[in-house]
């Protein structure tokens, strides 16, 4: 017997209506199985496995790691160190640190990393840190515009693997005790209750409890110099963390996880360490390699046939080196645009090391008036008149922190204390390579800059 | 036509802001010329107006019949050929035996302008070469958004511009001339009348281009030399809790106040900012509350500012350093 069976849109949406009731129905009876114990069918569990790695695969593709960021960088790998120890390990564990009973009874259960990670490409790893996945657990990237960071999250990833668990110490935890026993100066800080000094440990499996950063050698600069800025920006800072109006996927977890009275203790204590240019002067920082002749390129003295105060004299512009063509600052601009005789062509950015640096002490010390870029030192200078405590210093700065933040004021994109905006006007009109070249100069910057304005330059004037 | 003129003038006063930014009233050499073209070309193109109109009315009203093809072809010579090559010729005539007298050298001061964004850098008493120049002369006395000029002398107006084209007008005195990156244009100021006039950018140049005026002040020879001289000075007062907040709050990476370490390049020199008129570019008059309030909020009286709001300072911080700006006479 044939049953003939004529369909009709009439027929198509009952059947629509019906498989929706149906739905709800089964919804509705409360008889479906959410329990995390009684985990998924085998099949459904391979379902939902290959549907989250194809998406994967699908969605990452467009992602392009950018040509600057090497994952095997020491550095990189250390400046996220501690963000998964407090952020990742709670579930996927650590080289020495077991996963939780209570994690693995998670459905589905947080896989250890160190066996995981070589199934996927950095572009597919970038992507799950960034977005997470949904309904596993896995969160997002708290700061979706940092890509920067998830790039050295991803570092982190890639060396996990071969990671030793006192390798592990040594980069996420602080170093073990051992490391408060160099707190700079052998000092304690007085009135620490037990909470200030378990965030100060949080802190300091970066930061180092003497605020210059952890890592040596190429980790050297693997975070910025926190020690000696003033207490009011370092507060406000991590207030602007905690409230999320400064963007950062490492900084604002532990912003949030203190109170503001413990951060306010924190960012004292952090105050009153001595800053890099001084420890610099103990010998704490290696001398700056940029340059092997004797003395350093920048030292406070003018270069030859360089102005060294504002305007150049008059009768020695024809003397000039036409240097600032090559900065990518257009011909004529800078204090040169009053001169009479036309530059010779732009010659590009400089290339040298020497170069750059030499357009970076010109920015930092004179700015590029005509391109509305203020010379740094007039807010961000240690020595001088008193300065507004909203204001960090900048010198022995780490370098890929000071271009990293300028691109990001660059882009608009760099909230921060009540003044953070006050540069934006002022990145938005820097090059990239201004941004480099400054950048360089302030962190192979070993001494404090007298400023010329206040203070008569040393002798070599 | 006196009646007329005085109609048009009146209109246009009226609805200028401040009084005087009217071309029909003019006080320099330039502008009243430029009038006195405008006027007759307004006169003639309303004369060959009416004459075609009439020609119009006559052939469809008057003798809407066919005419001879001869007559038409003549009128179309003389008319459409002839006469307007005779006025096109006469008027080129005019306006280039105007040229040279308006191009004639000054005798006068040289005073360097840049038009930046959104606010004019002065430099009075610069050595200004002859001939096609690409960047504006050093040196000099700094000043910004007010231009004084000697009356009865003929005053050169160097312009050029660090970033985008503007257009300095001063619609009494002279005609526009743009202020263009890479090159100095010259402009000749030769007012016939004292007075305060109005100045602006009369070309787009960004958000704030409506609020990028100045103000031209015509006085005396002798009251401008003395008035150069002074703000060749120091500042009057460099002793102040107004200066070290100054200082402190960084205002001095853009601005300069001689006499003090303040000595940025990016904005306007404050040196003797209350001996000016006006505060940020023409747009309020130079009172302590209007320098505080532009202190606090730039960007709100002055959408498309460069300049950052400093809000966040206390209040009275900011009232310390406008009360400090407002005593530099």
């Amino acid at each position: 017997m044939r049953i003939r069976l004529v369909l009709t849109w009439k027929k198509v949406a009952g059947l629509i209506v019906l498989g929706i009731a149906g739905a709800l129905l089964v919804g509705w009876s409360g008889l479906v199985s959410i329990a995390a114990s009684s985990g998924h069918f085998a099949i459904t569990r391979w379902f939902l496995g290959w549907t989250m790695e194809n998406a994967v695969e699908t969605q990452s593709m467009l992602i392009k790691k950018p040509e600057h960021i090497e994952l095997d960088d020491p550095a990189l790998i250390r400046r996220s160190a501690g963000h998964y120890a407090t952020g990742c390990a709670a579930c996927h564990g650590a080289p020495g640190v077991p996963q939780s009973p209570v994690v693995e009874q998670m459905t589905p259960s947080p896989p250890r990393l160190e066996e995981k990670v070589g199934d996927w490409s950095d572009e597919e790893l970038f992507w799950i840190v960034k977005n997470g996945i949904k309904y596993s657990g896995m969160p997002a990237w708290p700061a979706p515009e940092r890509e920067d960071e998830v790039w050295a999250q991803v570092a982190f990833l890639r060396a996990l693997p071969g990671m030793t668990r006192a390798e592990y110490a040594e980069l996420a935890l602080g170093g073990g005790l051992a490391d408060s026993d160099v707190a700079a100066g052998g000092e304690t800080t007085a009135a620490l209750d037990g909470i200030v000094e378990n965030a100060l440990a949080d802190c300091a499996r970066c930061h180092g409890r003497d605020g210059l950063g952890r890592g040596a050698g190429k980790a050297g600069d693997a975070f910025p110099v926190i020690a000696g800025q003033p207490a009011a920006y370092l507060y406000a800072t991590l207030r602007a963390f905690a409230l999320g109006r400064r963007e950062s996927g490492f900084m604002e977890p532990p912003a949030n996880r203190y109170t503001p009275e413990v951060l306010e203790a924190l960012a004292q204590h952090y105050a009153a360490r001595p800053g890099r240019e001084i420890a610099a002067a103990g010998g704490a920082k290696p001398a700056a390699t940029a340059s092997g002749a004797a003395g350093h390129p920048f030292e406070d003295a003018p270069v030859a046939g360089e102005p060294y105060n504002g305007r150049a004299p008059e009768n020695s512009l024809l003397s000039l080196e036409s240097w600032q063509d090559q900065a990518g600052v257009l011909e004529g601009e800078g204090e040169l645009s009053y001169a009479e005789v036309p530059l010779a062509a732009a010659a590009g950015p400089p290339t040298s090391r020497e170069g750059i640096l030499r357009l970076g002490r010109r920015i930092a010390l004179e700015g590029i008036g005509f391109r509305k870029v203020p010379a740094c030192q007039s807010c961000h200078g240690q020595a001088g008149w008193a300065r507004n405590p909203y204001y960090p210093y900048l010198a022995g700065q780490a370098e890929w922190y000071l271009s990293e933040q300028l691109s990001l004021w660059q882009e608009g994109r760099r909230g921060g204390t009540e003044y953070a905006h006050v540069m934006n006007e002022i990145a938005r009109n820097m090059t990239d390579e201004q941004i480099e070249a400054v950048s360089a100069w302030y962190s192979e910057l070993p001494e404090p800059v007298q400023d010329e304005r206040e203070t008569s330059p040393p002798s070599s004037r | 036509m006196t009646a007329t003129r005085l109609a048009l003038s009146t209109t246009f006063a009226l609805s200028a802001c401040q009084g005087s930014q009217t071309a029909f009233d003019p006080a320099g050499v330039e502008a009243e010329r430029v009038l006195t073209l405008f006027w007759i070309m307004l006169a003639g193109g309303g004369a060959i107006w009416a004459v075609v109109v009439g020609l119009g009315f006559y052939a469809t009203r008057v003798a809407p019949e066919q005419h001879s093809e001869k007559a038409g072809l003549r009128l179309i010579i003389w008319g459409g050929c002839g006469f307007t090559t005779i006025v096109l010729a006469a008027l080129l005539f005019w306006g280039l035996k105007m040229m040279p007298e308006l191009r004639r050298p000054a005798d006068g001061p040289t005073v360097a302008v840049s038009g930046e964004q959104f606010w004019w850098r002065v430099a009075y008493g610069v050595e200004g070469d002859p001939g096609v120049v690409r960047n504006l002369p050093m040196g000099g006395v700094p000043s910004a958004n007010e231009i004084r000029i000697p009356l009865g002398q003929r005053t050169e107006i160097l312009l050029s511009s660090p970033d985008v084209i503007h257009s300095f007008w001063v619609p009494q005195l002279a005609g526009k001339m743009d202020a263009i990156p890479g090159r100095v244009n010259r402009l000749i100021l030769e007012p016939t009348e004292a007075g305060v006039f109005n100045g602006a950018c009369a070309e787009f140049c960004g958000t704030a281009h409506a609020q990028m005026g100045f103000r031209v002040v015509v006085v005396s020879e002798s009251e401008f030399e003395a008035y150069v001289q002074a703000q060749a000075e120091p500042a009057a007062v460099v002793d102040s809790a107004g200066l070290d907040l100054f200082l402190q709050n960084g205002c001095a990476a853009c601005h300069s106040v001689r006499g003090t370490p303040a000595d940025g390049d990016v904005g306007p020199d404050l040196t003797h900012l209350a001996s000016r008129r006006t505060i940020a570019a023409g747009l309020l008059p130079t009172t302590e509350e209007n320098i505080a309030a532009f202190i606090a909020s730039p960007d709100h009286l002055k959408p498309g500012v460069e300049m950052p709001a400093f809000g966040m300072l206390p209040n009275e911080q900011i009232a310390q350093i406008a009360a400090w700006l407002g005593s530099l006479e």
